[in-house]
């Protein structure tokens, strides 16, 4: 009897754990990211380059060990949109390009304002006339100023120009037209500066409805043929360190209102010059925040070399105007981006389209981040 | 009788080829001034000088009125895609008259003077600014001095 | 360029290695090796300073196949060849625009050792054909000279600015200055 009661105790207490039920789960149940983003995470647009509407937005936890946790989330973007991250709000803008039926149908360019927490629309604004820049992205099409207040946009048509967005009111306030002069490059209190087709510049300074405030037009002072400043510089403390297709360093002031181009430094000592080394790569210059510029090279540079993945990202001191550091990449990279904290990492697309994450300090490989549905990583923001 | 025909035709080869010399010296400056519109400016403009929509400005039947009004010759020479063109000052000179001439012939002024080398150098030197604005001023002027109805950008 | 064949040799073989997913890798990456990626603009580049004057180099096959990178006429292209995409060097594919604005540049034709100027017009309104990527860089420069910069898209002219490839026509020969 003991012993029947006993099994039968025991038999209920099997039963009470084996058999117990699971809860229902909750349905509907949407994760969010926190905000502000951790330093290490890093944003990853993929240009999709053969597909181009499908561009893809992936946000990832460069800290993490395996895919399933370094991947935090996406959202698309349309044709290779332009992005930027604002470092004041937890807002996204992406300024893309829609067609009512696809890749065809009837045209609508919009900013695109993305929640950081939850990855989704917050609203969008209607950029008129199909002026667009169809480009290899890059920072300088599209810009935050004044305190984040103004949104920058660059238009190709071929004629180019710039709208002027109001972030906080979510409207566009004007459209700046250019005199075949392209690209933003932020110019000081509210501002900014673009490169004409002679090597001039031309500098503008607008007022706080987006009209245009002063005009100001700098001669040319390079040689686009013989050796012409990369696009994309470096920005340092107001100063705009734009690495030379020879391997020169030009600096351009920016901190006023109108443009000052500065002194020219050679990025490489004779015998490096001697050995062709060269900046190059897609998105080729980063910078850190101890004001250190970073950029990919290559040896044995030449005429057409400028895109070409580097091997080597090296670390400059600007302010000294010296190398600091020289990091050998495991595999060729072709787009970097430093993280902005006081343990920087250095991130390289390389040429597997695969993301490789070093200490920017010690110049140590930490990881690579593969196979998380990237195809074309052509750009990367870090996090903050 | 063959040898008259062979001394005829002879003559007749050399003179036509004294001729072509002396219209190759001449055409030369053309055709590089063609090549060099076919070369920096076609590519937008087009190779019968006719734009596109609203998005390149048309010089076919219309580029000359611009000689008309006060302000016009510059413009039209002063524009970034002219302007800032990788050729030099003879060469921009040449493809200006050579557009003229063959995408806007009518409209000619009567006392149309090319455009020197002197005078490219000279306007190039001052770079423009505001396009859209100063187009537009001209436009009115084409409008109001030749009665005609223009649609701002495309002609 | 010896790194180049090390390099792309290293990317085959890694490719070779994780071939469960993307093709297209040994496509895009070793072109990328080469250079930039996008289809690029107008430019009027001399033949002459273009791959440092090859004018005695052997004709080979490569040289008149309009699918391969090295065909005469693709020296300054970058996109995708429409000769692989159900077009041709000439002709764009079924249901595409070709945009009549365009980049320029000048080859020169290793049968008659003439430069020729050609037309790089993109053919446009559909998805990336995705086939035969070709990119050039030589006298390549920054968008902010547009027309000699590649990094533009140039489906400009059309009713979609989705590239799909890139033709290449001739518009004459150039002639020597003046």
């Amino acid at each position: 009897m003991k012993k029947r009661l006993s099994s039968f105790l025991i038999f209920c207490l099997f039963n009470s754990f084996a058999l117990a039920e699971l809860p229902n789960d909750k349905m509907g149940v949407i994760g969010t990211l926190p905000v502000p983003y951790p330093d290490h995470w890093l944003l990853v647009q993929d240009a999709s380059f053969f597909h181009m509407l499908n561009g893809k937005l992936i946000v990832l936890d460069a800290e993490q060990k395996t895919r399933n946790e370094q991947y935090k989330g996406t959202f698309d973007n349309s044709l290779i949109a332009s992005i930027a991250v604002a470092k004041t709000k937890p807002e996204i803008y992406v300024y893309e390009t829609f067609y009512t039926r696809g890749n065809r149908g009837t045209r609508t360019d919009v900013v695109t304002i993305y929640d950081k927490a939850s990855l989704s629309p917050l609203g969008e604004i209607i950029i008129p006339g199909a002026k667009r820049a169809s480009m290899i992205m890059s920072d300088y099409t599209i810009r935050l100023i004044d305190d984040e207040k103004l949104l920058l946009l660059y238009n190709f048509t071929p004629s180019t120009s710039v709208a002027v967005v109001d972030t906080v009111n979510r409207k566009m306030l004007s459209e700046v037209s250019l005199p075949s002069c392209s690209l933003i490059y932020p110019t000081g209190k509210r501002g900014f500066s673009s490169i004409c087709s002679d090597a001039s510049m031309i500098s503008i300074q607008l007022d706080k409805n987006g009209k245009v405030k002063s005009r100001n037009k700098i001669a040319s002072f390079f040689d686009i043929d013989a050796d012409a400043l990369f696009e994309r510089p470096a920005m340092i403390n107001g100063i705009a360190y734009f690495p030379t297709f020879n391997g020169n360093l030009r600096e351009v002031d920016l901190k006023g209102d109108k443009a000052v181009p500065g002194d020219s430094w050679s990025l490489v000592t004779s015998q490096e010059r001697a050995a062709n080394w060269r900046p190059g790569g897609m998105q080729l210059s980063s910078a850190d925040s101890a004001g250190n510029m970073y950029l990919l090279m290559h040896k044995d540079g030449a005429e057409g070399t400028h895109k070409n993945p580097g091997s080597e990202v090296w670390v400059f001191d600007v302010v000294k105007r010296k190398r600091v550091k020289q990091i050998p990449l495991q595999l060729p990279g072709f787009v970097i981006e430093v993280s902005k904290d006081k343990s920087p990492w250095l991130y390289v697309t390389n040429v597997e389209m695969n993301i490789d994450v070093y200490d920017a300090k010690t110049g140590e490989h930490i990881r690579t981040l593969s196979d998380f549905g990237q195809e074309s990583p052509f750009k990367l923001f870090s996090a903050n | 009788m063959l040898l008259r025909k062979n001394s005829f035709f002879a003559s007749l080869i050399l003179l036509l080829a004294a001729l072509s010399c002396k219209s190759f010296a001449v055409d030369n400056r053309s055709a590089l001034a063609r090549q060099n519109y076919i070369l920096n400016c076609q590519g937008c403009h087009l190779a019968d000088g006719a734009g596109f929509k609203d998005k390149v400005p048309r010089m076919t039947d219309f580029v000359a009125y611009f000689l008309h009004v006060e302000g016009g010759r510059e413009f039209i020479m002063q524009v970034p895609g002219a302007a800032n063109a990788p050729i030099n000052d003879r060469e921009l000179a040449d493809v200006m008259n050579w557009l003229l001439r063959n995408f806007s012939g009518e409209q000619l002024p009567d006392n149309f003077v090319p455009y020197s080398s002197d005078e490219v150098g000279r306007l190039r030197k001052e770079p423009m600014i505001d396009i859209i604005s100063r187009r537009a001023t001209l436009i009115k002027r084409i409008q109001d001095k030749l009665g005609i109805s223009v649609d701002s950008l495309s002609g | 360029m010896k790194w180049f064949d090390n390099v792309t040799e290293s990317v085959s073989r890694k490719v070779a290695q994780n071939s469960s997913r993307r093709s297209f890798l040994s496509g895009l990456g070793t072109a990328l090796i080469g250079g930039a990626v996008i289809p690029i603009l107008p430019v009027a580049r001399a033949a002459d300073a273009h791959g440092g004057g090859q004018a005695t180099a052997p004709i080979d096959g490569e040289l008149d196949d309009p699918a391969s990178c090295d065909y005469w006429r693709n020296c300054s292209i970058d996109g995708f060849l429409c000769s692989c995409c159900g077009g041709t060097s000439t002709s764009c594919p079924p249901g595409t625009e070709m945009s009549p604005i365009t980049w320029i540049g000048t080859c020169k034709n290793p049968h008659d050792g003439k430069d020729y100027i050609i037309s790089y017009n993109d053919c446009c309104g559909k998805t990336s054909c995705g086939n035969c990527f070709c990119n050039t860089n030589v006298l390549d420069r920054p968008t902010y000279r547009p027309h000699t910069a590649n990094d533009i898209n140039w489906c400009l002219g059309t009713e979609s600015a989705a590239y799909h490839c890139t033709v290449t026509l001739v518009l004459g020969v150039a002639t020597k200055k003046a």
